[in-house]
This record gives structure tokens, sequence and C-alpha cells, in this order.
């Protein structure tokens, strides 16, 4: 980050149905984190809704990456048991041209969590 | 069908790896044009053009290995032209590969020195230089923030009302800085807020970094970049707690100049532009190599596959030739190759086209010959085998070449052994050649041309006599000479004139001697009774002797000249279905009881029927044999005479087969060697007409008579009479003639 380039790291979000497993709702979220040298801050975009916020640790960064708030639209879900599951990931796509290959073939490049799941349940 | 879609399977398969070329081509050019934008946005199909690219120099690399092996297969089977191919496919490659690696090895070294230049160590310290110039200044921007900020702290009325708070901070204000003035509690929540833009909203609260540093340093300043990317400073000193537990914070925005901010922008830019391209040298190298490299394992697999098929191309026409050479080489002559083209190689087809139709119009017209040729020398055969006379063909060495079925019958020789062998060879085994070859040495040695002789030979203890004619071949560019022999078997005719002859003497014997016997036997009886009386007992004796001698001799010669009669006398046959066993039977009651000097023993078969034949002719021919087997009988030793008759079938006839054997002596040797000649007796008193007459009954019946002593002693006489088919086949036998 400190050469100037841009990391991009997606949360997929998706609601599965408890029992069956099968996909509710998903969503997607595209986070861009840069290094601004003269202020010696680092800037987190959230790339849908372009919203910029500064920071001057990247702990600081992460810290708010770890405070997300998400809203999820419930309205279209019958009452009943489902789970919640996301993961974030590090678009190794949207590094310059010269990195993905390196970043494809390197171990070292990968960052992708595991899913993490919360069940949850909607009464009626 | 099936052979268009090989034909479709065939042109896919050439087309493929270049379309798999083409691909990598185009995918190479898709990744150049992407590294010179420089990671300029994000491409997801990058690692599938990738896989994509590696997949096609696959195909290419595979279609290339599978064609090499196939060239390797068809060097190792010697296949027409395979050599010429692999040594073409060498020659192009060790013409092609050295310049593509020159030109690789240097676009690489190009390249790598290239990027390096790129990056210039006093264009990177300018710029760091750039950066750490605007830091000082922003450094510098922020102290003086700092100390007018601490100024104010000191002169806030912290034990006033909040209003006199705001009122001092409108007062400190100002459009150079501080923009925003604002008192903040622990939390950072503003109590009191003064700012330069009347329209301004709620002060900037403070991040939460900021705030931890003012409460636990009792100051933060830092320069902050804005929402809108603009840099600020901000200010932050903990003030004297006004109570206990309560904190207070002043809070002061100094905005920069948007000129500056501008700068630091463009110089922040820049920095990271070049930070990013330097950062990224080195996977730009290597993207930039592994592209070159693409580019030369086309270039190189590209290179191969044109080797390849150009060599197949050149080829081909080749081995057509050569495989359609070694064809008319092994005989096959109709072949046609394809002609390609007006060059040599197309002349080379056209020319090989024109040999293979005049070999083949060549050769159809040898075959017509050779057939003609053996269909003349097949007529020869046939004509040869037909013949009833011996043909014999020998070579100027003496070796027989060719000889006729005929010439193997008459002269007893096996079926195809004769040819090869000279006669003076067979002769060793086979005995009765040795007066033949000794008539032909006789003849080669005189130098005799042409020839004919009577030759006399012995063949099975049988006289066998031949006209044999010979004649020299002349020798020519295509025969070599030698000599044919042609000869007949005469033996039968001779036997004819002879027997003709003896005919004639008996006709004429009976003609002339039994005329004048009965007036002999007359007289004599007639001077007997006239001088009987006038005569003395001697003389009358004498007379008596003389006269019976004389009647008795008489007598003698009548019955002789009857026999003679008998065998010359014209066949009158009188031809009756007969029944042999009834004949045979009648014919022997007749000596058993009247005579104990034969003893006969009968083993006869039923009928047969189908014998057409004389019977009065064929008892004299049983009363001839039985006479002859009771006379060959030693005298006071009763004859035993055995008759069998039996059924036997040969070459699609039915025989009757009559044997006649005795337990005598056995026929004398010169009997066995001219057995039905008439006048070759050895009893005394025969008249050696009684086996001419048997043979003369038996060939008058159409059928064959033989002597033979064999093996268990006694004599042998076998007669076969014919049988008719169709008179066996229906009628009923008479059986008038039972004793």
């Amino acid at each position: 980050m400190r050469n100037g380039v841009a990391l991009v790291l997606r949360l997929d979000v998706e609601v599965r149905d408890g029992r069956s497993l099968t996909l509710v709702a998903e969503e997607e979220r595209a986070f861009e984190i840069r290094y601004l040298p003269m202020s010696e801050h680092f800037q987190l975009v959230d790339l849908a809704s372009g919203e910029v916020s500064t920071y001057p640790r990247m702990r600081h960064v992460m810290a708010e990456l770890g405070n997300l708030r998400l809203a999820l639209d419930a309205s279209p879900m019958a009452p009943g048991q489902y789970e919640l599951r996301t993961r974030m990931r590090l678009d190794r796509a949207s590094l310059p041209a010269p990195m993905q290959l390196p970043s494809f073939l390197s171990r070292a490049w990968r960052h992708d969590s595991d899913w993490t799941q919360w069940p949850f349940r909607i009464n009626a | 069908m099936a052979l268009q879609n090989q034909r479709l399977k065939r042109a896919l398969f050439r087309i493929f790896p270049i379309l798999a070329a083409l691909i990598v081509l185009l995918v190479s050019l898709v990744l150049v044009s992407d590294v010179q934008r420089e990671g300029a946005g994000a491409n997801r199909t990058y690692l599938w053009v990738l896989v994509l690219t590696l997949l096609a120099l696959a195909v290419l690399a595979l279609s290339i290995v599978s064609r090499v092996a196939s060239l390797v297969r068809k060097v190792r089977r010697e296949e027409p032209g395979a050599r010429l191919a692999a040594r073409w496919v060498r020659n192009f490659l060790v013409f092609s590969l050295p310049p593509a690696l020159i030109v690789y090895f240097f676009s690489a070294y190009f390249l790598t020195s290239t990027i390096d230049n790129w990056f210039d160590v006093e264009v990177e310290s300018a710029l760091q230089d750039s950066l750490q110039l605007g830091q000082a200044f922003l450094d510098q921007r922020t102290l003086y923030a700092r100390n007018q900020s601490l100024e104010m702290a000191d002169g806030l009325p912290l034990e006033s009302g909040e209003e006199d708070v705001r009122d001092y901070l409108l007062g400190l204000v100002s459009a150079s800085g501080p923009v925003e003035l604002a008192l903040l509690n622990g939390s950072g929540s503003a109590l009191a807020t003064a700012s330069y833009d009347p329209l301004a909203g709620l002060p900037d609260r403070p991040g939460d970094y900021a705030l931890l540093q003012g409460l636990e340093r009792g100051e933060y300043a830092a320069a902050e970049p804005g929402q809108d990317g603009s840099l600020l400073v901000r200010v932050l000193q903990r003030l004297p707690a006004p109570a206990p537990g309560e904190i207070r914070l002043l809070q002061a925005i100094y905005p920069l100049p948007d000129s500056i901010t501008a700068l630091t922008s463009s110089i922040e830019a820049e920095y990271f532009r070049y930070r990013n391209v330097a950062f990224l040298r080195d996977s730009l190298k290597q993207s930039f190599l592994l592209i070159l490299t693409l580019v030369l394992l086309l270039t190189v697999l590209l290179a191969i596959l044109a080797a390849l098929s150009a060599a197949r191309r050149m080829v081909t026409p080749l081995s057509d030739l050569a495989r359609a050479t070694q064809a008319v080489a092994t005989g096959d002559l109709d072949q046609v190759v394809a002609t390609r083209g007006r060059d040599e190689i197309g002349f080379l087809s056209t020319s090989f086209n024109d040999m293979s139709r005049a070999l083949v119009a060549a050769s159809e017209a040898a075959e017509e010959g050779r057939a003609r040729l053996q269909a003349q020398g097949e007529y020869l055969e046939t004509v040869l085998g037909s013949l009833s006379a011996g043909v014999l063909t020998l070579d100027p060495a003496g070796t027989l070449v060719r000889v006729n079925a005929a010439a193997e019958s008459i002269l007893g020789l096996p079926r195809d052994l004769a040819r090869g062998h000279s006669l003076d060879e067979l002769a060793g085994t086979y005995v009765q050649l040795a007066p033949l070859a000794e008539t032909l040495a006789r003849h080669a040695r005189r130098g005799r041309r042409d020839w004919q002789e009577e030759i006399r030979l012995e063949r099975e203890g049988r006289p066998l006599a031949l006209l044999a004619r010979g004649s020299t071949l002349p020798a020519s560019e295509y025969l070599e000479g030698g000599l044919v022999v042609v000869f007949d078997d005469v033996t039968v005719l001779d036997q004819a004139q002879r027997d003709a002859a003896w005919a004639e003497v008996a006709r004429r014997l009976a003609h002339e001697v039994k005329n004048p016997l009965t007036p002999i036997r007359l007289a004599a009886e007639r001077l007997r009774m006239k001088l009987m009386d006038r005569l003395a007992a001697r003389d009358a004796d004498m007379l008596e002797r003389s006269t019976s001698t004389i009647v008795a001799q008489v007598e003698a010669l009548r019955r002789l000249v009857d026999a003679f009669g008998d065998y010359a006398r014209e066949p009158d046959l009188q031809r009756e279905p007969l029944a042999l066993d009834d004949l045979v039977r009648e014919v022997t009651h007749l000596y058993h009881p009247a005579d104990p000097g034969v003893h006969i023993e009968l083993d006869l078969c039923e009928g047969p029927s189908g014998l057409m034949a004389d019977a009065g002719q064929v008892r004299q021919l049983l009363h001839n044999l039985i006479r002859n087997a009771k006379e060959a009988s030693p005298a006071g030793v009763p004859a035993e005479v055995r008759i069998a008759t039996r059924v036997h079938s040969e070459e699609g006839a039915d025989w009757l087969e009559l044997d006649i054997a005795d337990r005598g002596p056995g026929f004398p040797p010169e009997v066995l060697a001219k057995p039905f000649e008439p006048y070759v007796t050895h009893k005394p008193g025969g008249s050696g007409l009684g086996l001419a007459i048997c043979r003369k009954i038996v060939t008058d019946h159409d059928g064959a008579i033989e002597i033979s002593n064999p093996g268990d002693g006694g004599a042998l006489a076998r007669v076969r009479l014919p049988l008719s088919p169709a008179v066996r086949a229906g009628e009923a036998l008479p059986r008038t003639r039972k004793a």
C-alpha cells in the first residue's frame, strides 16, 4: 500500500435457509483501502456509496471494517430458521495487471476468510 | 459418408492447431495491451485468458508431438519419403530456431533494461524531496496552528458561561484560520462552536485517534485529508477541568490554501504513480517476459508446425511416387499418382503415370502372349495326351523333356516320373527300356537325322513290339534341339497279322488236306477188304496193321484239320442270355461220373445276369480249358480242377470273371511267352490250337483271356466276359439247360 497500490476488499453476505441451505438473499459490499503519503493517513472508501473515511493507522481501518453495519431487508423472508454467512476476501482481479499473475500464483496473496455463520430465526 | 467424416476429421486435425495458435496470438496481444495500461482497471478474465493460452499452447505442442511421433514411426518403418520429411523438418528448424532465439534473448534483455531505465534514481529522489517538502510545509503549518491554538486555549474564559465562550471563539475565527473553533467534552461532542462560515453545519467531529491523543497527551495536531480530498490541520488542546470529572477540549480547524492543496495532491499523485510503477517493475518485467516467452513459444511451435506441414506437402508427392515405384517393382504395374502443380515434381508424376500406363500396356501384351503360348502348350499337351502313339522328346544331352501318357502306358512307366531323366538311367530300374535306349544310342552314334525301326522289348515277361520313328529337332534361338521319338505299340497288330496268317494257313490246310483224307481212308479200307482174303496170314497181318495205321493217321489228320477249321472259322455267334453257372454245371457233369481222372470243384456265383453269349462256343471254351487242365496233370494222378465265377466291376463296367485252375505243373515258359500262338504246345501230340481257339472264342465275345502260373502252384486261366447292363437290369435268365 505504501507503494501506491490500492487494495479492494469484498464482503460477501448470504442468507440461506436453515434446513435446505438454499440461497435466500445475498449482498456484496466492496471497500477500497488506500494510503495517502502526504498526510500519512489511510482512506477507506465504500465503493457502493462512495463514502470516504480517513484513519491515521491501518488498525483503525481494520477496526472500522470489523464494525460494519449491515441492513438486510427481511420482509420477503417467511418466518423460520435462517443462517447468515459472511466472508471477506481480497479482490486480486482489481490489482494492477502486472501483479495479477503473481497474485494468482502466490499463496501470500490469498487472504480470503472462511465463511462465518450466524443462525437466526424470523418469528411469525 | 465414412470417407467424408474421415476427411472432415483430418481437416479439423490440421486446422485445430492453427486455430489454437491464433488464439495464443490474440491473447498475447490482449495481455500486451493490458500490461501497457499498467493495471488500469480490474480484469477478472485474466486468469482464464492465461489458462486458455496455456491450453492452446498445450494443444499446439500436442499436435506437434503427435506429428513428430508419427514421422519418427514412419522413419523407423522406412516408409517412402519419411527420411526426406525428417531432414526437411530438421533443416527448417536449424535455420529458423536460432534467429528466433536470438531475437527472444535480445528482446528480453532490451525490455528489462528499458524498464529499468524508466526508473531514474534522480527522479525518484526529486519526488521524494517534493513529498518531504510538502510534509515539512504541513508540519510547519501544523506547528503554527498548534501554537496559535495554545494561546487561544490560555485566553478561553472557561469559568464564564457558554455564550461568553462562543463570543470569545467567534472573535478568533478568520478566513486564514482557524476557520472553525469548538469547545468539546470528553466524548468529542461540541459544547460551543464558532465557525468562520456562517452556513457551516455541525462542527467536524475529531476522529477517535485524535480524541484519544488529545485526552491522553493533552494536545493533538496533525494535517488530515478531508472528505473532499482537501487537506486541513486539526488541533486539539486539553483545557483545565472546570469541575472535577469534567473534560474540556478546544478544537481548531485550519484549512490549507487551495493552491497548496492542489500542489500537494499533485505531488502525492505523481509520487504514488511513480512508486506504484517502481513497485510493479519486477511484476511488469515478469509479465513482459511471459508475453515474450509466449510469443517465442508461438513462433517456435508455429515454425515446427509449418515445417511439418511444408514437409508433408513437399514429400507427399515424392512418397506417393516412391510407394508407386515400389509397387511397380513388386509387379503391381497399375499405379497412378496424383499430379500436383506444374513444377518438376508434377512433371515427374506425369512422366511416372505415362510410364506406368506404358508398362501396363506392355505387361498386358506380354500376358496375352504368354496366355497364347500357354494355350498352345496346353493344346500341344492335349494333342500329345490324346495320341495313341507314344511320344518322347529328349534334349541334346539325352535327358527326357516330354513323355506323353501313351508313352508311359506303352513302356509301363509311372506317371510323370520319366521327365528329367535319361533313358539309360531309367533302364537301370525299368529294364524293358534297355532295347529302346540302345536303339536311340545306336542311331545317335551313326548321326542319322531320321530313322524308323521296329524295336522288340519285353515287358513283364510279355513281348512288346514298337514301331519307332526318330527325328532330330533343329536347334534355334529358342529351341535347343534334341530328338523326338514317336512309337506305336504294334504288338497287337503283330498278333493280328499272325492270327490272320494262321487262320489262312488253317483254312488252306482244312481245304487242301481235308479233301484227300476221305479217299485215302476209303482206298486203304478197300485195299484191306480186297486183298485180305488173298494174302497169306503173315502178309494179311501186315496189311491189316498198315491199313489200320493209315486209317488211324488219317483220322488223326482229320481231327487236326477239324481243329484248324475251328480256329479259322469266321465268327458266327448266336448270342443269347446265358446263365454261366448252369452251363458250367452241365459241362462238368459230363466229366464227373464218367471220368475218374478228373476231380472238379465248383465255386460259382449265381448267374450272372447280363451275359450275352453263344452257348455252344462257351461250352467249347469250357471243354478246352478243362481238358487242358486234365491233360496237364501227371499220369495216374486225378486232375484237381477248380472252376470259379464272380462278377467284377472295373472302369464303370461289370465283367464276369471265370477262373479255371489246376494243381498241375503249370504252363511252361515258352507257352507263357507266346500263350495263344497256334502250334505252341508242350504236350506231345497236341495240336497247339486249344488255347488259340479259346482266345478266339473269348475275343469274339469281346472278352479277354490270360494265363498265368499263380504263386501257390498249378496253372490258372482267367476269362473275362462283359456283362450288358441293360440286360442285367431287366431280363430274367432262361433256366432251360439245367442238367
